[in-house]
């Protein structure tokens, strides 16, 4: 584990969380204005696809928290054992 | 330390990520740039966003050219008004707060003056119900007191920016009504709202009797002056109530559910147990209640209020106590079961039961069949009752009857007939006369308030036709009575005595003959002009004229010296087969029929006087044939080019005045030579592009045409934050001078938000009870809704607004709206449906019309050759613009369209979608473009789009704001990933260095 590139990981879900929580609300925000146009209603969860980003968004939050930790572990880890 | 530095700046995976995070942002960009390019009008609409503005080159003065100006403008100290550009226009700034109270007023005398007392029984007290006295002790009950609707769903709705408005408590205590509420009760509501009971879209949640605190029942007898109960119903555009699983013992969602029939039990145990002194029930719903499961008697009073928009609960708390008086009058009839009104056999989902090939299942299926006929509302339940008691045409028979199955009885079936409205006070009718005037019937009443109030009073004046044999042979139908004409009574004192003129016009006469001579015919035979209290009150004044009494069947005697017979001694084939300007009149609607449609072979029965019980409706069945229908409803047909149709002039200066510009046409006529002119001067793009793009982008440089800036309303400025009363409760004033004052309210709030074009106001029909859009449109019959809706047109009208009146045409149910194929006969279109748009268009003052989503026949309205050139060109002149329903009807061939009279696209279409026509010299589609683009800078010109504009002014193109957010994200993004190529560049050299470094020393 403490071969893991965590701060790779940590960016790499991070980049996911910001596309995919601007992705969810960016849809939203384009259905919403179609609707006020067609005279329909606009959901967050209308659609599969709005149900999907927003899961893979859950998880990728769940994977910036988890390898966060792990990256500040390491990194706590690693100057510890420098200053020993 | 610089070690470490060096180690964080220079990390290589961290600008390789910060790179592809931002050269993604800027892809995503890149991508999305074009997307919305192409769909710029949607989100201009969304940012509100313009693309030019108008500025003077020239020493003109904005303010010298404020063409249609407000009592409400502000003015700077030199006298000049204030002025801003917003939307394209130059327009001026207005007073709101004066503006709003002045709003106020006029709305909350629209909604007492259209809220419809249905009963008011006399009380324990030996008074009547109500009024309530100031001071007096109320509980309130229904979740509408603390979920008040005040409009529908869809772009009918005005969403209210001031919320407080509508806080029972607030309106109904403030000072000027000064009522006690049962604070129990409304915590109870309060509580129960929060719990999620309420009223929501084509949902009620209401609260049970036991639902209700026990603190509140009990506090019921320290507050039992009255129990307020508020039935409310919320629905609206493109969700139908017939399909609506309800709450209630029928499924209906008009129907009283189980929890309000419980808690208005609860309210008559107690007054049983005098507890409660009088019980008031509020009806806060557009469309009526189904009233079979409401005790008249022990219910004191009921009114209704429909939806009042922002100022309808301060009129009902004005109404309770007595500061106000409701005078309206029901548009609509009021069943026990308005689901015995014939058209709601056939009101709902219909599939064929078979398809051509190429047809979309679930797509292009379904369809709905006007079987009723002319038989609408109260043109049914009265001529039936007056069959009745003629006994003709197996009226009697069970057929139809929802209460009672075995005999067909009005009285059974109707609870309140169309035009029906109590007072607080009393009227009386006399002095009837009839005076002929030229081919006009003046119809003078003497109305007297007998009561001990002053009030106002609708006068009511209807028309019997013969129904002949002539008509039996020709499938002709007439109606008992058909509303003729109307009038609202100054407020009388009591005691005080009004006399009132209604003219009807002969032309009112005519009737349709759709399979004899296909035109407007005048028979022979003796009609009737009577006034009534409503329908029903008007026909039984006739009837009583036919020397007809409660011996002969009929429900009361009517009162012949309120009815005056006029004959015709000859057929009259030919002063109604033209219009004014010479137009012949003929079938334009065959294929809407499925008795004439050539390609259906089939064969229906229209609901027929002759014989209620063999042709009362019982759900079309149809088979979709037909090649040419096929064809129609997959939009394969395409314009034809009529070579004697030559291509027009483009880009060519003609006029003696030189290059023109729109401001220079001002006050010319619609025919005026110089209107060539100027569309010489004009490209093939530019005609074409006022075509594609409504909204607000449509603006002509080269002519300094200011384009339209549009937006929804039926019943406001959507968005505005101020909700004006719903149409139906225009309708039920029956106050014409009252409607234009609104429309000028109406259209002072257009000015203030620098609006021009406004969806609405509509004139659809309630067909059914059912139609989920009734507090968008007035009532069940046409000419009370054309004369309601020409009147407001004109106040919105003189303060400068384009009125795109719709939906054109028989689009009275929301479910599958969308290509829905409606099949009615050219008799009830002309009669029933036409009737509304007929005033407001032959009489000049509509200057926009919207075409529905669905088809006639199978040919969708917006390419309606018969409707739009045919009806409305041809027969009534229309100059205006007819606009589409947005993103509706064909995605090709849409030179059809243009070619059939429809001008203008809501939402747009593609921008090459007529190049094709002008590369083939298509002279008929080029024309037609051509004459497009002249309605639609005649409506331009005749608007507040033109306010501040002069010769001097120019329109000059400005980037809107978020296209210029657009392209800062990619310029910002596209730099900050130079930067950390960059970076990530100089790490790998640093690394590498570092490395080299390394290595050397081990070498070493």
């Amino acid at each position: 584990m403490k071969k893991m590139p965590w701060g790779i990981i940590t960016g790499i879900c991070a980049m996911f969380v910001f596309f995919l929580t601007a992705g969810v609300v960016g849809v939203y925000i384009l259905l919403d204005g179609i609707a006020a146009q067609t005279n329909t209603e606009a959901a967050f969860f209308g659609e599969w696809y709005q149900i999907l980003m927003f899961v893979f968004d859950i998880v990728f939050v769940l994977g910036l928290v988890g390898s966060l930790t792990m990256y500040i572990l390491k990194e706590k880890t690693g100057s510890e054992e420098v200053s020993v | 330390m610089k070690d470490v530095v060096k180690n964080r700046l220079f990390k290589r995976s961290m600008w390789t990520l910060l790179s592809i995070f931002f050269a993604l942002i800027m892809i995503i960009f890149i991508i999305i740039t074009p997307i919305a390019m192409k769909s710029y009008i949607f989100v201009d609409q969304f940012f509100g966003a313009v693309r030019t503005v108008p500025v003077n080159v020239d020493t003109d003065n904005p303010n010298d050219f404020q063409y249609y100006q407000s009592e409400f403008s502000k003015k700077d100290e030199n006298g000049d008004f204030v002025l801003e550009t917003k939307y394209g226009v130059n327009n001026q700034v207005l007073d709101t707060e004066a503006m709003y109270a002045y709003s106020d007023r006029i709305t909350e005398q629209v909604n007492t003056e259209g809220s419809v007392l249905l009963w008011n029984n006399i009380a324990k007290d030996g008074k009547p119900a109500l009024p309530l006295s100031k001071g007096d002790k109320i509980s309130n009950f229904g979740m509408g007191t603390v979920n008040w609707v005040h409009h529908g769903v869809g772009s009918g709705r005005v969403n209210v920016d001031d919320t407080s408005i509508f806080d029972v408590q607030k309106v109904f205590a403030a000072e000027s009504v000064g009522l006690k509420l049962n604070e129990e009760c409304l915590k109870s509501l309060e509580n129960g709202y929060r719990k999620s009971y309420g009223i929501s879209f084509r949902q009620t949640n209401e609260m049970s009797w036991s639902a209700y605190s026990a603190a509140a029942k009990n506090r019921v007898t320290q507050f039992g002056d009255a129990g307020v109960y508020i039935v409310s119903r919320y629905y609206g555009e493109a969700g139908g109530i017939s399909t609506v699983a309800a709450p209630s013992d029928d499924g209906d969602y008009l129907s009283l559910t189980d929890a309000e029939r419980g808690v208005i039990d609860g309210l008559i145990s107690l007054k049983d147990q005098n507890k409660l002194k009088k019980i008031i029930v509020v009806i806060n719903s557009a469309a009526q209640i189904n009233l079979k499961n409401i005790d008249m008697q022990k219910v004191d009073a009921c009114l209704w209020v429909g939806w009042g928009g922002s100022t309808g609960m301060k009129a009902l708390a004005d109404m309770l106590v007595g500061n106000a008086s409701p005078s309206g009058h029901l548009t609509d009839t009021w069943a026990f079961d308005n689901k015995s009104a014939p058209s709601n056999k056939n009101f709902g989902i219909y599939k064929y039961s078979s398809l051509p090939n190429g047809i979309v299942k679930d797509t292009d299926d379904k369809y709905l069949v006007y079987q009723e006929g002319i038989y609408v509302g109260y043109r049914y339940y009265e001529t039936r009752y007056e069959d009745t008691v003629l006994g003709k045409g197996n009226a009697s028979s069970g057929v139809g009857g929802l209460m009672n199955t075995a005999k067909w009885s009005y009285a059974d079936e109707v609870a309140f007939p169309f035009g029906h409205g109590e007072s607080y006070t009393k009227f009386e009718y006399g002095d009837f006369a009839v005076e002929k005037n030229g081919s006009d019937y003046n119809v003078t009443v003497t109305v007297t308030n007998t009561g001990e109030r002053a009030g106002k009073d609708a006068v009511q004046v209807y028309l019997q036709k013969p129904y002949t044999q002539y008509d039996k042979d020709n499938g002709i139908e007439k109606a008992a009575v058909g509303l003729a004409g109307f009038i609202k009574t100054p407020e009388i004192a009591p005691g005080k005595s009004a006399t009132v003129t209604i003219t009807v016009p002969e032309y009112e006469f005519k009737c349709y003959d759709a399979y004899g001579k296909g035109t407007y015919i005048l028979e022979k035979g003796d009609y009737f002009l009577a006034a009534g209290k409503d329908s029903h009150d008007a026909l039984n004044n006739i009837l009583a004229a036919k020397n007809k009494t409660v011996a002969d069947g009929m429900d009361y005697d009517g009162n012949a010296a309120l009815a005056y017979k006029v004959n015709y001694a000859s057929d009259d084939f030919d002063t109604y087969s033209k219009t004014a300007n010479g137009t012949k009149i003929v079938n334009r609607f065959a294929d809407a029929d499925v008795n004439l449609n050539k390609g259906m072979e089939q064969q229906i029965k229209y609901l027929s006087r002759d014989d209620w019980q063999g042709t009362y409706p019982s759900g079309a069945v149809l088979a979709l044939k037909g090649d040419e229908n096929r064809a129609n409803i997959l939009y394969e047909v395409d314009a034809e080019n009529d070579p004697a149709d030559e291509m027009p002039i483009y880009n060519t200066v003609t006029s003696e005045y030189g290059e023109l510009k729109l401001v220079q046409l001002m006050g010319l006529d619609y025919d005026n030579a110089l209107w060539k002119d100027l569309l010489n001067q004009m490209t093939f793009d530019e005609q074409a592009k006022l075509i594609q793009s409504s909204g607000i982008s449509a603006v002509t440089r080269s002519i300094s045409a200011p384009g339209i800036s549009q937006r929804d309303g039926s019943c406001g400025v959507r968005d505005g934050g101020y909700a004006l009363p719903s149409n139906t409760i225009v309708g039920a004033t029956y106050n014409a001078e009252l409607a234009k004052t609104l429309g000028n309210v109406f259209g002072t709030h257009l000015l203030n938000a620098s609006i021009a074009g406004v969806y609405g106001p509509a004139v659809n029909i309630h067909r059914s009870h059912w139609g989920a859009r009734a507090y968008e449109y007035y009532g069940e019959d046409g000419f009370l809704s054309g004369e309601m809706c020409a009147a407001e047109i004109k106040g919105l009208r003189e303060m400068g607004a384009v009125v795109f009146v719709k939906h054109l045409i028989l689009n009275e149910q929301e479910d599958f709206r969308s290509g829905m194929q409606t099949w009615a006969n050219e008799q009830s279109i002309r009669e029933i449906y036409l009737k509304a748009y007929e005033k407001f268009i032959t009489d000049g003052s509509c200057n926009g019309v919207m075409t529905s989503y669905n088809r006639i026949g199978t040919v969708w309205t917006g390419q309606h050759d018969g409707l739009l050139n045919g009806v409305l060109r041809g027969e009534w002149g229309f100059n205006g613009v007819a606009i589409t329903d947005a993103n509706a009807g064909t995605d090709k061939n849409f030179g059809r369209a243009v070619a059939a009279g429809q001008d203008a696209w809501l939402g747009g279409m593609p921008e090459d979608a007529l190049d094709r026509y002008y590369k083939d010299n298509n002279g008929t589609v080029c024309q037609a473009v051509r004459e497009s683009a002249h309605r639609i800078l005649y409506t331009q010109l005749h608007s507040f789009m033109m306010n501040g504009v002069s010769t001097s002014t120019r329109f000059m193109d400005v980037m809107p704001g978020w296209e210029k957010a657009l392209l800062a994200v990619k310029i910002v993004s596209g730099v900050l990933m130079g930067l950390c190529l960059a970076m990530v560049a100089a790490s790998w050299i640093i690394w590498y260095s570092d490395k080299k470094n390394k290595t050397n020393l081990k070498e070493d």
